[in-house]
């Protein structure tokens, strides 16, 4: 019985990877979204660092970075560009916002930056997987 | 431009470890919240005290912390990896569904975010089970099953 569930479950193993880029392109595509529609919500993080004063392109980067480089991550097209676009944030995000808040927080804010900011580092160095638009694409070359 | 090429190419050959990668860190950060859990335990009492959750709080405290800090280093290593993340989603289901599903998306501390994030991963994990670079692949080498 549970040899025949772990037969079924292998025979998805090989999209796990990429299930995962697209749950997380989806998130940041939603955050993105939200960041353009709030960006006084961007400015609160802000407030709480010694950067109060951040200019508004800072803010409109962030939110359509996330917006597009989101929806590039949920299709898997340019997959390491649009994980590339995002990094300097999930840095910002670590290092300059959550970072003064500091492990084991209530909220945990660092660590889901740093999750976010690893998960991304991951998909800059290996690219998409086989269940992507850059696949479907590039299927000649080896190259995304 | 040849060089990237080559780099490019290098990565590709190694990239049956990128789903390892991913289970290695989220193992690190839940044993970590497994340790933290068991040295501070009024920080786990104050999350379930908050909810209806009346009947054996003291229970279900031991069990997320032991959950997360045994489930947490089995999947570092990566050594029954689909029985470790199973052991944790009932964790994660209570964390999504009951603790953190009152606050909402879109918080400042984006609380229900991680933990559906962290829910997702166990339950791709369950899925995926261990890839090539774990201690299951190294000992159940001969033979096809894990667990």
């Amino acid at each position: 019985m549970i040899k025949k569930c772990v037969q079924f479950c292998k025979q998805f193993a090989p999209f796990c990877y990429d299930l995962t880029r697209i749950y997380l392109g989806i998130g940041l595509l939603v955050k993105g979204a939200h960041f353009m529609t709030h960006p006084n919500f961007v400015k609160i993080y802000f407030n709480l660092t010694q950067y109060e004063n951040v200019p508004s392109y800072v803010i409109y980067y962030i939110a359509l970075a996330h917006l597009f480089g989101g929806a590039l991550l949920a299709i898997g097209f340019l997959t390491r560009l649009a994980a590339f676009v995002q990094f300097p944030i999930l840095i910002g995000a670590v290092f300059i916002i959550h970072f003064q808040e500091g492990f084991f927080s209530p909220a945990q804010t660092l660590e889901f930056a740093s999750l976010v900011f690893f998960m991304l580092l991951v998909y800059m160095v290996y690219g998409s997987g086989p269940l992507s638009v850059d696949k479907l694409v590039y299927k000649k070359n080896s190259a995304s | 431009m040849d060089s990237l090429q080559e780099i490019l190419k290098w990565i590709d050959s190694k990239r049956q470890y990128c789903f390892d990668l991913l289970r290695m860190y989220l193992g690190v950060g839940l044993m970590v919240k497994g340790v933290h859990f068991i040295m501070n335990p009024e920080f786990l009492h104050d999350i379930l005290k908050t909810e209806q959750l009346q009947f054996l709080p003291t229970a279900i405290a031991h069990y997320v912390a032991l959950a997360h800090l045994c489930g947490g280093f089995l999947l570092v290593i990566g050594l029954l990896s689909r029985l470790a993340a199973l052991i944790q989603i009932p964790v994660l289901m209570g964390a999504v569904f009951f603790v953190h599903a009152n606050e909402g998306l879109f918080t400042h501390g984006q609380t229900l975010e991680f933990s559906s994030l962290v829910l997702f991963l166990l339950i791709l994990i369950l899925i995926h089970g261990s890839g090539p670079l774990s201690a299951d692949d190294y000992i159940f080498k001969g033979s096809s099953e894990e667990s």
